[in-house]
């Protein structure tokens, strides 16, 4: 799993394809696939009692499971409701890359996607641990410890080097006329507070990406490992 | 403010309505107050 390449990755396709993406659908794509589910993966209390996936990462990636939402084709049927149901192909296209972008960016794991569901293989590239089976913790320790920590790396500073795509004359130019949700919000919200929300994730992501790397190397220091698979202290899953 | 926090609560790392509500009163609601009260 990665933990920010997908608060970032929004901004770079805006960077690129500008008028021709709406910024919340190519967010909430890129959230989808774990929207609804990473709570079950990590477990949660209520009172006396712990819900959590028997097996996490048959759960989360696999079938039977939820592993379908990390599949292209979940991507297409969400898209085509959006587009043909809901009528905005815009909001369809956009979903579709942001889904499509966390279904890709998750087969670098140990688990990888089953990327074609229904055939239920699993794609995977193996370049750092599956740790979600180890709790919230670990997993956080192990990922910012690993080579997906560096990925997330990457799109930071990608991010950082099209620092433009927050400026409130990209936002005015750009994601504010693609999308017809921005002027029926801004009748609610002022425009300054959604220029603020838009700029949410890019913060959020940067942000985290710090702190989990300050709590894993300077509070705890867990080792780094950033060898193919790593790190390696961790037990990885499989699929 | 919000890493430091965040370093101390680690649930307040982990969900994006927090840092939404975060940006939202630091980086719109405080200026806003601020200039209305000058």
């Amino acid at each position: 799993m990665s933990w920010v390449a997908h608060d970032m990755e929004p901004y770079a396709f805006e960077r690129h394809w500008r008028l021709k993406v709406a910024f919340i659908p190519l967010l909430i794509g890129s959230y989808s696939p774990d929207l609804m589910t990473k709570w079950y993966v990590y477990g949660i209390h209520l009172g006396p009692w712990k819900l959590e996936a028997s097996d996490p990462a048959q759960f989360h990636r696999g079938w039977p499971g939820v592993g379908f939402t990390h599949s292209l084709l979940y991507g297409v049927a969400i898209a085509l409701v959006l587009w043909k149901v809901f009528g905005s192909k815009i909001w369809g296209i956009s979903f579709l890359i942001g889904q499509w972008a966390h279904a890709l960016t998750d087969m670098g794991d140990t688990v990888g996607t089953m990327l074609l569901f229904p055939w239920t293989f699993h794609f995977h590239l193996d370049a750092w641990a599956y740790a979600g089976q180890t709790g919230r913790l670990t997993d956080a320790a192990a990922y910012f410890s690993g080579l997906g920590g560096m990925w997330d790396l990457v799109w930071i500073v990608y991010g950082f080097f099209s620092w433009r795509v927050v400026t409130s004359s990209f936002f005015d130019a750009y994601v504010y006329p693609a999308d017809g949700s921005w002027s029926w919000a801004n009748r609610l919200i002022p425009r300054a507070a959604l220029l603020t929300l838009y700029r949410v994730a890019f913060f959020y992501g940067t942000s985290r990406w710090i702190a989990w790397t300050i709590w894993a190397h300077v509070m705890h220091h867990y080792p780094y490992d950033l060898s193919w698979g790593g790190p390696h202290w961790v037990p990885a899953g499989h699929p | 403010v919000y890493i430091a926090i965040g370093l101390y609560f680690l649930d307040f790392l982990l969900a994006f309505v927090t840092a939404a509500v975060y940006l939202l009163v630091t980086a719109w609601l405080i200026p806003v107050a601020i200039r209305r009260l000058r």
